[in-house]
C-alpha cells in the first residue's frame, strides 16, 4: 500500500467523521402542565373544634358508619350514594329549619336577657343613686346628732347591749345585699346612732374604709370584712366549731367544701363579694371555697341566726323599742314601699323588707311630717329637713329619664312569644323531623337487607366540646341494635397533641382511643380505638345487644382484637349542612382487613 | 390514574441503515484484487411517521393519551377505590369515555450512522464486502398534561358535594402532577421515566457478496446476496423512547440489478431485493391493547415480515469523474408475527401495523477519481458523493429524509 493510499485513507475517515460526528442537536417545545384548583377545605365548622376561641362551645355530629364489602359492586355503591343523596336531601331540609329555630331560640333569648339586663341596670340606677344621696345625707346629719347619740348610750347599764347591738349591726349590714351590690360616695352606717360607738371603738378605721374622693364611688364590701369591720367585734368565732355549729353547717350545706370545717379549728373567715368564703385555720392554711348566689343567701340566713344568738338578738326585736314603735307605726299605715326619710335613715340596715330593685319614694306628706317630728323631737328625727323638696326632685327627674325606658323595653319583651316552642315562632319542625328520620331507617334497611356493605352502625356519634385549645371528643353509637359506651380523647389544638381531659373529663375506660391532626392545614382529625380485646367492654351491656345477630352488624370477628380508625374532615354538604366525613378502617395489628366511610352532620338539639 | 403508550407504535422496527440506506443500485464489482474502503455516514431526523392509512402523526402522538374515567379505572389498582369511583359515575352520570384530560407532548429524534465498508474484488466478477455500522442517537421529549377543566371541576365538585374533599384534593393534586403520576406508573412497572435517551454502539453487521452475471456493452446484471447478523442492540423493552440499532433477527438477503447504458456515461439501473427474517428471540412488553405499562416482560419467539424492496434511477458518469443521479425507491414489509402463549391481546398488539410501506425520491452529487486516477492525475483512486433520500409516502413508517455521504477510497 503505497503512501499516498494510506494519506488517502486517513482523510477519507477524517472527513467521514467529522461529517457524522454525531446525532444533529434537535429542538422540542416545552410542553406545560395544566393546573386546576383544589377543593379548599372548608373550616366552617372548625369553629367548633379548631379555633383557639376561649370560650367553651360543641357541636354534636351523627350518621352512619358502614364498612364496604371486599367484593362490592359498582352498582352497589351507586346505589349507595343515591340513598345517601336521598337521606341527606331530607336531612338538610330538617336541619335547615332546626338551626334556624336554634339560631332563633338563642337570639331571642339572648335579647330577652340583654333587654332584661338592660331593666335591672335601670332600676339599680335609680336605686343606687337614691341610696347615694341617702348615705350622704344621712353622714351629714349623724355628725349633726353627735351629741344626741352619745346621750343615747343609755347609761352604764344600757351600754353593753348598746355596743353588742351595734356589733350585730355590723354583721347584719355585712351580709346584706345593699353592701354587696352598690357603690357608695360615703361609707355607709350600718346603723346611724351606733356611728359615735364605732368610732371610739375604732371600727371602720383602715384603708379599705376611708371614703373615696369627691365625685367617685367606691365598694365597701372590703371594709366592712376587714380587721377593722366584722373581725374586729366580739364574735369569739376562734373558737367556732362550738359556736359556729360546723356539723349543723354541714348538714345544711352538704357540701364537700363545709366538710373541711369539721375537724379543724376555725380562726377566721370571710365571705367574700364573688361569693367565696375564705376561711383560715390555727396552721395558717387558708382554704378559699365558692358559693353560688343561693348558697349564699342560704349561709347568711343561717348565719345571722348565729350571730343574732351570739348577741341575743331576736329577729322580732332586733330594733330598740322606741325605732321598732316607729317603724310598725309606718309599716301599718303605709304601703310597705314607702318609707319616710327617717324610717330609713334609722332602720334600712337592718329593717331589710325593702327590694332594692324597687324604687324608693319619699312621698311629700312624709316630708311635711318629718319636718314636724324634726322641729318637735330633733334628738330622734335629726334637724329640720328643708332640702327635702331637692332631694324629692332629683329623684323625680331621674325616675322620669328612666322609666319610660323601662316601660318600653318591658313592652318589648312582653312582645315577645314563647321561644322554648318552635311553633310558636313560625316552624312545625316534626314534619321534616320524620321524613329523615324515616328515611334514614329505610335507608339503612335497604342496605342491609341487599347486604350491599359488610357491616354498618347506623347510628353513630361523635361530640366535640372545645374549652379555650381543649378539645374534647367523644365517640359512640346508639344504633337500633347496639349501643356502644361513649369513648373520649383531648387533644391540644394549640400544640396538635393529645392530652389529658381535665374537667372535660368522661368516666369512660373501656376502651383506648387517641385522637390526633394529621396536618392543621387540612385539619383531618385521625381517631384510633384500641383495646377492643372484649367487644362487650366496648358494647354497653345494657344495650339491646342481646337481639340475635342480623346481616349488616359488626360480628364478634370484626372488632376482637382489632384496632379501629376513622379518618375525619368537617365540611358543609351542599355548603350549607355541616358534615363530618371520611373512611374508616379496621386493622388486625398492621394488617387493614376493612375499609369503609363515615359520614356525619350536625345534630340538631332534639325536638 | 394512568397512560398507556404502545411502544411498538413508537420506534419498533426502526433501522436506518438497512436495504433503504443501500441508495443508488448499479452492477458495478471491483476488479480482482482491488480492495475499496467506504465510509458512510447516514444522518436524519425523526419527528414524524405515519399509521396504518399513511397519514402523517407526530411520533409523539401515541404519548398524547386522553385520561378518560375508563382509563382511570383501568389504572386503579385498589379495587375499592375503583369500585368507588366507578359507582361515583354511575351515581351522576360520569360516561367512561370523559377525559380528564390529555397528555401533551413533543418528541424528535436524532441519528447519526457512521458505516465503514470494506470491499475485495475476490475475481472480476465477484465482490466480496462487510458493512459495520456505528450508531449514534438521541430522543428528545417533552410532556405536559392539558387538563379538561370542565369535566375534571364537575369531579372535584362532586366530590365536595359528598364532603370527600381530602379525596377530590388528591384527584387535584395528581391532575397538578399528570406527568409525575405518569413517571411514578413508569418507574412502578421498571421503566424508565419519560425523558431524554441518549445512546450509541453497533448495529447490525452486513455480509454480502455480489456477482456480476452479464456484462454487456448495453446491459450489466448483478446479483448481490448476504446476510445481516443481529450485532446491532435492539429496543430496550425497559424504555419508551429509545432507538433501536438493529433488528435482532439474522437476516438473508438476495438482490438482483440491471443496468441499461444509454450511452458511454448515462444509464438506468433497476433492482430488486428480497429480504428474508429468520426467527429469533427477545425481551418484550406483553403490552396489550387497553394495557402497556403494568405488563410483564417476556423473553419471545418472533419473526419479522419479509422485506421487498425494489428501484429505479438514472445515473450519469462521465469521463470526467463528476456523478449524478436521481432515482424511485419503494419497500414493503410484510406484517412480524409474535408467539406468546395464552396471550393473544399481546400477540394482537404487537403484531398491529408491522406492515410497512415506503416511497423515496433520492439524488446524488459527487465525484469519481478513478478514472483521473487512471489518467495518472490522482495519487490514488477515490470517490465521495452527498445523496439525499426524499420521503414521499409510507404506510407505518417514518417520514424522515435521509443525508448520505459516502467516501471510498480503492486501492
Amino acid at each position: 500500500m503505497s503512501k499516498e493510499t494510506v494519506k488517502g485513507m486517513i482523510l477519507t475517515i477524517a472527513s467521514s467523521m467529522a461529517f457524522s460526528c454525531g446525532p444533529q442537536n434537535i429542538d422540542v417545545v416545552e410542553q406545560e402542565q395544566g393546573y386546576i384548583k383544589a377543593p379548599d377545605y372548608s373550616k366552617i365548622e372548625q369553629g367548633a373544634f379548631l379555633t383557639t376561641d376561649t370560650s367553651t362551645s360543641a357541636v354534636s355530629f351523627e350518621g352512619p358508619i358502614l364498612i364496604w364489602k371486599n367484593d362490592i359492586l359498582a352498582k352497589d355503591v351507586a346505589e349507595i350514594l343515591k340513598l345517601k343523596d336521598e337521606t341527606m336531601e331530607l336531612d338538610l331540609e330538617y336541619k335547615r329549619e332546626a338551626f334556624k329555630v336554634e339560631y332563633l331560640k338563642g337570639k331571642l333569648a339572648k335579647e330577652r336577657s340583654h333587654l332584661e339586663e338592660e331593666i335591672r341596670i335601670a332600676k339599680s340606677k335609680i336605686a343606687e343613686n337614691d341610696l347615694d344621696i341617702f348615705y350622704s345625707e344621712r353622714s351629714k346629719q349623724l355628725e349633726k346628732e353627735k351629741d344626741w347619740l352619745e346621750a343615747l348610750s343609755l347609761g352604764e347599764e344600757g351600754t353593753q347591749e348598746f355596743q353588742t347591738y351595734c356589733q350585730a349591726m355590723i354583721w347584719k349590714f355585712a351580709t346584706s345585699d345593699t353592701l354587696k351590690r352598690y357603690k357608695f360616695s360615703v361609707r355607709p352606717s350600718p346603723l346611724g346612732i351606733c356611728e359615735s360607738y364605732y368610732k371610739d371603738a375604732g371600727y371602720f378605721t383602715g384603708s379599705d374604709c376611708q371614703d373615696p374622693a369627691e365625685g367617685e364611688k367606691k365598694d365597701f364590701y372590703a371594709c366592712f370584712w376587714s380587721d377593722t369591720g366584722t373581725l374586729h367585734t366580739d364574735v369569739s368565732y376562734h373558737n367556732g366549731l362550738d359556736l359556729i355549729k360546723s356539723q349543723d353547717l354541714i348538714e345544711l350545706k352538704k357540701t364537700i367544701k363545709f366538710q373541711a370545717l369539721s375537724n379543724k379549728d376555725l380562726i377566721k373567715f370571710s365571705l367574700l363579694k364573688d361569693g367565696s368564703l375564705t376561711v383560715k385555720f390555727k396552721d395558717q392554711e387558708e382554704v378559699l371555697v365558692s358559693f353560688d348566689d343561693s348558697e349564699i343567701a342560704e349561709f347568711k340566713d343561717f348565719f345571722g341566726d348565729i350571730i343574732r344568738s351570739q348577741f341575743g338578738i331576736s329577729r322580732s326585736s332586733e330594733a330598740s323599742t322606741q325605732l321598732k314603735e316607729l317603724l310598725l307605726d309606718r309599716k301599718n299605715s303605709e304601703s310597705s314601699l314607702v318609707y319616710s326619710f327617717n324610717d330609713r335613715v334609722l332602720n334600712l340596715p337592718f329593717a331589710e323588707p325593702i327590694n332594692i330593685e324597687d324604687i324608693f319614694l319619699i312621698s311629700p306628706e312624709d316630708i311635711s311630717i318629718l319636718n314636724n317630728l324634726a322641729k318637735g323631737t330633733p334628738q330622734l328625727f335629726g334637724p329640720d329637713l328643708s332640702n327635702a323638696l331637692e332631694l324629692i326632685n332629683v329623684q323625680t327627674n331621674l325616675i322620669a329619664t328612666i322609666r319610660p325606658q323601662i316601660d318600653t323595653i318591658s313592652n318589648i319583651l312582653s312582645g315577645y312569644k314563647d321561644i322554648t316552642n318552635e311553633n310558636s315562632i313560625g316552624f312545625d319542625l316534626s314534619a321534616k323531623y320524620n321524613a329523615w328520620f324515616n328515611k334514614r331507617g329505610e335507608s339503612a334497611d335497604t342496605i342491609v337487607e341487599k347486604k350491599m356493605v359488610k357491616a354498618l352502625w347506623a347510628y353513630a356519634k361523635i361530640n366535640f366540646m372545645k374549652k379555650g385549645p381543649l378539645l374534647s371528643t367523644v365517640f359512640y353509637v346508639d344504633d337500633k341494635v347496639v349501643e356502644t359506651r361513649p369513648l373520649q380523647a383531648c387533644f391540644d389544638t394549640e400544640q396538635s397533641i393529645q392530652v389529658e381531659c381535665g374537667d372535660l373529663k368522661l368516666t369512660s375506660k373501656h376502651a383506648k382511643m387517641k385522637v390526633s391532626m394529621e396536618d392543621p392545614n387540612s385539619g383531618v382529625l385521625n381517631f384510633e380505638i384500641s383495646g377492643l380485646e372484649d367487644p362487650q367492654v366496648f358494647l354497653n351491656p345494657t344495650a339491646p345487644t342481646a337481639m340475635p345477630y342480623q346481616e349488616g352488624d359488626f360480628t364478634q370477628e370484626m372488632l376482637l382484637s382489632k384496632t379501629i380508625k376513622f379518618e375525619v374532615l368537617s365540611g358543609l354538604y351542599q355548603n350549607e349542612l355541616p358534615v363530618l366525613t371520611g373512611k374508616t378502617f379496621i386493622y388486625d395489628g398492621e394488617q387493614k382487613i376493612y375499609e369503609g366511610t363515615i359520614g356525619l352532620t350536625k345534630a340538631a338539639a332534639n325536638l | 390514574m394512568k397512560f398507556g403508550f404502545s411502544k411498538n407504535l413508537l420506534l419498533a422496527g426502526v433501522s436506518f441503515y438497512g436495504a433503504q440506506s443501500l441508495a443508488f443500485e448499479h452492477t458495478k464489482v471491483l476488479p480482482k484484487g482491488i480492495r475499496n474502503f467506504t465510509l458512510k455516514s447516514v444522518n436524519t431526523i425523526i419527528g414524524s411517521k405515519t399509521n396504518a392509512v399513511g397519514q402523517h402523526e407526530a411520533i409523539a402522538k401515541p404519548l398524547e393519551k386522553d385520561l378518560d374515567f375508563r382509563r382511570v379505572l383501568k389504572g386503579e389498582s385498589d379495587y375499592l377505590k375503583k369500585t368507588q369511583l366507578e359507582g361515583l359515575m354511575l351515581q351522576y352520570g360520569f360516561d367512561y369515555e370523559d377525559s380528564l384530560g390529555q397528555i401533551q407532548a413533543d418528541m424528535k429524534g436524532s441519528v447519526a450512522v457512521t458505516a465503514p465498508v470494506i470491499s475485495y474484488g475476490l475475481t472480476d466478477q465477484f465482490t466480496l464486502a462487510i458493512a459495520v455500522p456505528y450508531y449514534q442517537a438521541k430522543m428528545r421529549v417533552k410532556t405536559g398534561f392539558s387538563i379538561n377543566q370542565v369535566t375534571a371541576n364537575r369531579l372535584l365538585q362532586k366530590m365536595q358535594d359528598l364532603s370527600q374533599t381530602k379525596a377530590a384534593n388528591e384527584v387535584a393534586d395528581k391532575l397538578n402532577d399528570a406527568i409525575g403520576e405518569l413517571n411514578k406508573k413508569l418507574r412502578d412497572n421498571n421503566y424508565r421515566e419519560m425523558t431524554d435517551w441518549e445512546g450509541s454502539g453497533i448495529g447490525d453487521i452486513t455480509i454480502a457478496g455480489k456477482y456480476k452475471a452479464v456484462d454487456g456493452n448495453t446491459i450489466k446484471l448483478a446479483s448481490t446476496n448476504g446476510f445481516i447478523l443481529p450485532t446491532g442492540k435492539t429496543s430496550d423493552p425497559d424504555i419508551l423512547n429509545d432507538i433501536p440499532f438493529g433488528k435482532g433477527t439474522l437476516d438473508f438477503f438476495t438482490a438482483l440489478a440491471v443496468d441499461e447504458y444509454l450511452s458511454k456515461d448515462v444509464f438506468f439501473n433497476q433492482y430488486v431485493k428480497y429480504t428474508h427474517h429468520f426467527p429469533a428471540k427477545r425481551d418484550l412488553r406483553m403490552v396489550t391493547e387497553d394495557e402497556s405499562i403494568e405488563v410483564g416482560k417476556v423473553n419471545a419467539d418472533y419473526e419479522l415480515g419479509a422485506n421487498w424492496d425494489a428501484g429505479i434511477s438514472m445515473q450519469y458518469e462521465p469521463q470526467s469523474g463528476f456523478v449524478a443521479g436521481l432515482g424511485y425507491l419503494y419497500g414493503r414489509k410484510y406484517g412480524d408475527t409474535y408467539k406468546l402463549e395464552n396471550n393473544p391481546d399481546s400477540v394482537q398488539k404487537l403484531e398491529k401495523n408491522t406492515h410497512q410501506e415506503t416511497q423515496y425520491w433520492e439524488a446524488k452529487l459527487g465525484y469519481s477519481g478513478v478514472n483521473a486516477y487512471r489518467r495518472g492525475e490522482l495519487p490514488a483512486p477515490f470517490a465521495a458523493s452527498l445523496e439525499y433520500k426524499k420521503h414521499i409516502a409510507s404506510i407505518n413508517n417514518f417520514t424522515n429524509d435521509f443525508v448520505t455521504l459516502d467516501l471510498a477510497l480503492f486501492f
